[in-house]
């Protein structure tokens, strides 16, 4: 954990330059850790996508208004990535999201919910299980899947989204 | 076989045919002519407690009037030891009811019962409204027009109220409904259940349920099935040491569940060593790393809560985190996690908001001690640890824990496992011991100081024995498992007058009311119940059932099965041997018992004489009836929950006799118990 910490150090000064009203609470900091994990950061170094990466929405939601504000009222749609931090298949799914969803430039946002911080939100959107990813577009829930995928099938529900 | 000749009408007969065809034997029962047994009734041998409930069955065939519990009960009873329905109906519907006038008996018929068919024996579209009913579990009563003298005239006046002339006819809260097809639809929509719980008040909730463990959780699932507008208000008020949980109670969070997983644990580092010996090349000395396993039963645990979370805003219950207090019999305040406050009315409450562990009144209990509160998420691993009491709750943990590689003391006033089998407990402590758990007899903690931080750190506990020495020894961690009390003092139950017994625990009836009618309590803060997660789960559908689905049916606290999961796991149902002694007389009362080797346990070189099973059988009218059943061996849960049910159909001794087993289990053990210890031989195993 500690060891994670120190890692994240360094990127939170970059996410937060990013994301205005982006606070790092210990919760949001432990969800946040597998989405900056080991794997991901040599992923994205070595295809160069860390600037991308930067630019490009993946944000832990704090609350109901900010899920309102910055995915159903997003002009760009957006991957919302229900997980939890009991969830094993979460912290896989994770990282493979990011990396698909680095790629794509400023074309989708990633939004991250922890279904136990916002539990009204989740329940709202019906998940009874996690991972539970939504694709939103115009505010609308347009697909969705459940449980870990392939990367593949990510990458099929991403373009799927984004017209490609 | 028993003979009952006072039923001379054929068609009685086929009646108690119909009662009896889901029964053992059943096929022996149907195969008699009904012709040629007139006027006598020759029922087979399972059903030989039939007589003893002939005031139910006299009163049901005579009159011919029966309700779906008696159905019911028609088939459990003649092996349970009570008729429960019939004393609610009884009240209603005296013998000389069927003399009255047609017109009287229909108003009656409807205005006295919630839900009502009018019905015929033979037809099968009141079979399907009667499967309805039952599928949905609803009660309802009904009468039979065509096993009636004056059957026809009955169905008259019906016609004459209703406009229906056909059966079935049924009636929900005294209005009329219909026959068979208006009964289809209106299931098939999920508006029968509407009919049957019209609003009534005008309160903000029918039922209130405080606390959501497995009892509360449960009654109101079914109470919100059944229509009820339900809130759940849940509350985990952290321990001492600051640990807290989810929704689901004890039992999800800090008992049976993460209980048995780290029991799990413990007994796959056993089958690691057993492993050498069938050829696996496994190292000497396994290493466990105590912060993996904590998280991976955390990690399930997280996942059973949001299931629960899930599972309640499914059935539409509002959900309340939120510590709730009585202000009168109809409304409760509750204050959540930042101090909000709300008022919140309702029709009925449950009280289930079980119990917590007893720290003793000594100095640094509640500073440096822990309980079973917090061992499941020890966020560090325990070390050296003492377990004070010998309640099921320590010995399970110190299995484990003894089983993960620590070195474990138990610390015991008096006796191992109060209330359980003295034999059977004195056979865990003997076993533990050998296995290496030090056990402390005769001793209670004075004092615990801290003499070291650090996770762990180090405790030193003074203890005095009952001989008046005194015992100091040096720890890691400091368990108190010496009871639990149930956590009601802060509910405000003095504001609304609910009666507490000497335990501190709620004083409830047969129908779990407490004594203000509207409140009710299931599970642990039950006085005289039985602290066990199905109980109380039981306890609370049925009761939601009885609230809101005309459920007749009472909680029954005989034979209920439970398991020990020390390291030698313990199973057992109904009574322990001093217990039947005690009630029945020694003389009446015979032990069967056998030492046994498991299979798994011979290659693996485990000790020969560890595994036990004993039934405690009545001898009554020539039979033995198993009145206890104990077993010590691998997967006592799994066995004990399996020969509970015979148990509950009254079984003999030569019922399990004619067992046929499964080979090789440890089970089947109980198909071949021979020897009685009256007989004083020798049961143990002999080893090659």
């Amino acid at each position: 954990m500690l060891r994670n910490f120190v890692k994240l150090n360094s990127y939170q000064v970059l996410v937060k330059k990013s994301f205005k009203g982006l606070t790092f609470l210990p919760n949001h900091l432990r969800s946040l850790n597998y989405g900056f994990n080991d794997n991901l950061s040599r992923n994205l170094n070595a295809r160069g996508l860390y600037t991308s990466f930067r630019d490009c929405g993946m944000f832990n939601v704090q609350d109901e208004d900010d899920f309102k504000e910055r995915v159903l009222q997003s002009e760009t749609p957006v991957i919302v990535d229900f997980h939890a931090q009991w969830c094993g298949p979460c912290k896989v799914l994770g990282p493979r999201l990011e990396t698909i969803i680095g790629g794509k430039g400023d074309k989708v946002h990633l939004a991250k919910i922890d279904i136990d911080a916002i539990e009204d939100l989740a329940l709202e959107y019906g998940v009874s299980a996690v991972p539970s990813v939504l694709a939103i577009k115009d505010g609308k829930v347009v697909d969705k899947f459940v449980g870990l995928q392939e990367e593949a099938r990510i990458t099929t529900f991403v373009n799927k989204l984004i017209g490609e | 076989m028993v003979i009952i000749s006072s039923i001379k009408n054929p068609k009685t007969i086929s009646l108690l045919f119909r009662y009896f065809r889901n029964v053992r034997y059943s096929t022996n029962v149907s195969s008699f002519s009904t012709k040629s047994i007139t006027p006598s009734v020759l029922l087979p041998n399972c059903c030989r407690n039939f007589p003893r409930y002939d005031p139910l069955v006299n009163y049901s065939l005579k009159n011919i009037v029966r309700s779906s519990s008696y159905c019911c009960n028609l088939r459990n009873c003649a092996k349970t030891h009570e008729i429960q329905a019939s004393r609610t109906y009884k009240s209603t519907m005296p013998p000389t009811f069927l003399q009255k006038s047609p017109q009287e008996i229909v108003e009656r018929c409807i205005s006295e019962n919630k839900v009502f068919i009018f019905s015929k024996s033979f037809c099968p579209f009141c079979f399907k409204v009667k499967a309805i009913f039952r599928s949905e579990r609803i009660g309802f009563d009904a009468l039979e027009l065509d096993l009636i003298e004056n059957g026809a005239e009955i169905q008259e006046a019906l016609f004459a109220k209703s406009g229906q002339k056909t059966v079935p006819n049924v009636y929900i809260n005294g209005e009329h409904v219909g026959g068979s097809d208006k009964v289809q639809e209106l299931h098939s929509k999920g508006e029968l259940i509407t009919l049957l719980n019209p609003k009534t008040h005008s309160y903000d909730y029918d039922y209130i349920v405080i606390g959501g463990g497995s009892g509360g959780l449960a009654s109101s699932k079914e109470a919100a099935r059944l229509g009820a507008k339900v809130a759940v208000c849940d509350f985990v008020k952290p321990t001492p040491i600051g640990t807290t949980w989810g929704l689901g109670g004890t039992c999800v969070n800090v008992g049976c569940i993460p209980k048995k997983l780290m029991h799990q644990a413990a007994i796959l580092g056993h089958d690691l060593k057993d492993s050498r010996e069938f050829g696996w090349s496994t190292p000497e000395k396994p290493e466990h790393n105590w912060n993996t396993m904590v998280e991976g039963i955390q990690n399930h645990i997280g996942s059973l809560n949001w299931g629960y979370r899930v599972a309640l805003r499914d059935k539409k219950i509002d959900y309340l985190n939120a510590f709730a207090t009585f202000v009168d019999e109809h409304t409760i305040k509750t204050v959540d996690k930042k101090g909000k406050e709300k008022t919140l009315t309702s029709n009925n409450f449950l009280i289930a908001v079980g119990g917590r562990p007893r720290y003793p009144d000594i100095p640094g209990a509640k500073e440096f001690g822990i309980t079973s509160d917090d061992i499941f998420s020890l966020p560090y691993s325990p070390g050296k640890t003492l377990l004070v009491g010998a309640s099921y709750i320590s010995l399970e943990c110190a299995g484990f824990l003894h089983g993960l590689g620590y070195d474990v003391t138990v610390m015991v006033r008096s006796i191992l496992l109060r209330g359980f089998d003295r034999q059977m407990s004195e056979k865990i402590g003997e076993i533990m011991e050998q296995m290496g758990v030090k056990f402390l007899r005769e001793t209670i903690p004075t004092s615990v100081e801290r003499i070291e931080e650090g996770q762990p750190g180090k405790l030193k506990v003074t203890a005095k024995t009952r001989s008046g020495g005194q015992v100091v020894d040096e720890y890691n961690t400091v368990v108190f498992a010496i009871g639990r009390d149930p956590f009601i003092s802060e509910l405000g139950l003095e504001n609304i007058g609910v009666q507490l017994a000497k335990s501190g625990k709620i004083v409830v009836d047969k129908r779990e009311v407490s004594s203000v009618s509207n409140v009710y309590a299931v599970g642990d803060v039950i006085d005289g119940g039985l602290e066990l997660t199905p109980v109380a789960i039981q306890a609370g559908k049925l009761l939601a059932r009885r609230l809101y689905g005309n459920g007749k049916e009472l909680m029954d606290y005989v034979n209920v099965p439970t398991t020990v999961f020390t390291a030698i796991e313990y199973g057992c149902c109904g009574l322990s041997e001093e217990a039947a002694v005690e009630k029945f007389g020694e003389a009446n009362i015979d032990v069967y018992h056998s030492n046994f080797w498991p299979l798994e346990f011979t290659v693996a070189h485990r000790p020969e004489n560890d595994c036990y099973a004993k039934l405690v059988v009545l001898r009554k009218e020539g039979e033995e009836f198993v009145i206890g059943f104990h077993y010590l061996g691998p997967n006592a849960g799994e066995v004990t929950q399996g020969f509970s049910i015979a148990l509950k159909l009254n079984a003999t001794k030569s019922d399990f006799d004619n067992l046929v087993g499964i080979h090789p289990t440890c089970a089947e053990v109980f198909t071949t118990l021979t020897i009685t210890k009256r007989s004083g031989k020798d049961v143990a195993s002999q080893g090659c």
